[in-house]
């Protein structure tokens, strides 16, 4: 009789591999759970808003207005790099199409993309940060122990400051993206300011404001709710909340991507 | 089954019974199958070594943590089956000392005091507030700017803060954790003292500690946990003088 049998190496992969997959689908169904009580809650909160009305005020503040600055910085680069690109091609300053461009670019598209970014960057690694500090020093279990649930006291008011926020940044970036690089347009050609403005005004429709706002609160609902799922998600351990801080920003990066994408496809219905 | 029948150890006797409750830590059972009962009105201590899952209990019994098997039961009624409202109304009618002090460290400590007063009534205006927490502080002898945040205050003053957050809904079941740890021992005896006005008001108080002092002052009974069992259980005096081979080792360690 061999002493040494050979290692089940098989069995222990496919066994490994069955852990993996319970696992994966035991996450997928607290995930679900998690969501449906952070949106249940979302609809009570004005019932609680004594408790977290200054969580959301804060949030408001984090959010959308001290990033104000970055997202009008970046909205205005990217209106100046139309401008500056599209200033090679002979009437491109001076034709309708600038205008169409500029909306379509900076208002339906890579204005709220980029404006996501900006706050999964800035406050959705802030939101996992600090929810996840407060699991490891207790904080949370203190919220419980008042009677206070920390998914209503925390994770609300952050999930309804950063929609918020979310809408007015990128209601603000496009306002500033667009005046900005016809300001530009007009320094460079010898269309008058005005002019270019209404030519702008003559180009927009009304399903670019309406895909701008929706893209712009979609974005904000997934970058907070990934935020504070994830930051509940840490365990005891401090080394915890890096490694979900990062998770946190890839999966709010692809879930704002697959949104986008979706968004896209339903406000361009009619054109296919 | 959600709920338990009125007996000798219902929930008229025993407002919180903890049943086969077992918790789990990387397959490791760091409570396993606890069964506990605390009577009304009494104060039980829950002593045993470091990693014996004192403080787990407390937590598990408070209704803080989640077990992986078995339940407690808060007045006849399994905790961990309530509804939302139903157990916010059980935690506000609870108070718990954390062993961490855990206090909220964004907030100040008048927010940190004012929260559970909100949460049990959120239209107490903020004077009124404002006094029960001056009153608070005077209980215990505190003399804090209570706009201060708790990283701007001693460990031992965090402590105290916990202490009054725990109790300034005036409770009627008390969890104290290791209340002893980061405490001089003037501040003890000013939280002692408090706790025992609290018994005597009829609070039912479970204190997880290896403190002789605090046993001495307050409790009625003895739970002596090892590797997250019940090794023994009954009257203070009883535990205290026991020579039991198993037992007493274990007591040997109270400070």
């Amino acid at each position: 009789m061999n002493p040494y049998p050979p290692p089940r190496y098989i069995e222990l992969m496919i066994e490994a591999l069955g852990n993996r997959i319970r696992q994966f689908f035991a996450q997928i169904i607290y995930a679900a759970g998690f969501q449906r009580y952070l949106f249940k809650e979302t609809f009570f909160f004005i019932r609680k808003r004594r408790i977290g009305f200054r969580v959301l005020i804060m949030q408001i503040l984090f959010t959308g207005v001290e990033a104000l600055s970055i997202t009008s910085l970046m909205s205005l680069g990217l209106g100046a790099v139309i401008i500056i690109q599209g200033s090679q091609y002979s009437n491109f300053l001076t034709g309708g199409l600038l205008y169409r461009i500029l909306i379509v670019v900076i208002a339906r598209e890579l204005g709220p993309l980029l404006t996501a970014f900006v706050v999964i960057a800035r406050s959705g690694s802030a939101i996992t940060t600090e929810l996840g500090n407060m699991v490891v020093s207790h904080e949370m279990e203190a919220y419980m122990s008042v009677g206070i649930h920390p998914v209503s006291q925390l994770g609300v008011p952050r999930l309804i400051g950063v929609a918020f926020s979310m809408v007015i940044l990128t209601v603000y970036s496009n306002v500033f993206g667009l005046l900005g690089s016809l300001g530009l347009s007009a320094m460079l050609t010898r269309v008058r300011f005005v002019d270019h403005l209404a030519g702008l005004f003559a180009n927009f429709r009304m399903m670019d404001i309406v895909s701008s706002v929706a893209k712009s609160f979609v974005f904000g609902v997934i970058i907070a709710a990934t935020a504070v799922y994830y930051g509940f998600s840490v365990g005891g351990a401090i080394t915890e909340v890096p490694v979900k801080t990062i998770k946190s920003i890839g999966m709010s990066i692809i879930l704002c991507i697959i949104a986008d994408a979706i968004i896209i496809l339903l406000t361009n219905m009619g054109s296919f | 089954m959600s709920s338990k029948p009125i007996t000798e150890e219902g929930p008229l006797h025993a407002p919180l019974i903890m049943e086969n409750v077992t918790v789990s830590f990387g397959g490791r059972a760091a409570l396993d199958e606890l069964n506990l009962s605390f009577k009304r009105g009494e104060c039980t201590m829950v002593v045993g070594g470091s990693g014996s899952g004192k403080s787990l209990a407390l937590k598990a019994a408070a209704g803080l943590i989640v077990p992986d098997e078995g339940t407690v039961y808060f007045e006849g009624r399994s905790v961990f089956s309530m509804g939302d409202a139903e157990y916010q109304k059980m935690q506000a009618r609870t108070g718990f000392h954390f062993q961490d002090a855990a206090l909220w460290a964004n907030k100040s400590l008048w927010e940190n005091l004012s929260l559970p007063l909100l949460a049990v009534d959120s239209t107490l205006s903020d004077d009124w507030i404002s006094t029960r927490i001056d009153e608070a502080f005077a209980s215990v002898g505190l003399n804090l700017d209570s706009s201060l945040r708790p990283a701007s205050i001693s460990t031992g003053q965090r402590k105290m803060i916990s202490f009054l957050r725990a109790v300034i809904t005036e409770p009627e079941i008390l969890f104290l954790d290791d209340p002893d740890s980061f405490l001089d021992m003037g501040s003890l005896r000013k939280l002692l003292a408090r706790a025992v006005e609290f018994k005597r008001r009829g609070v039912t108080i479970i204190v997880a500690t290896n403190n002789k002092m605090i046993g001495e002052a307050l409790a009625d009974t003895v739970a002596v946990l090892s590797e997250g069992r019940v090794v023994a259980e009954g009257p203070y005096q009883d535990i205290m003088n026991t020579d039991d081979p198993v037992i007493a080792p274990i007591l040997r360690h109270l400070a």
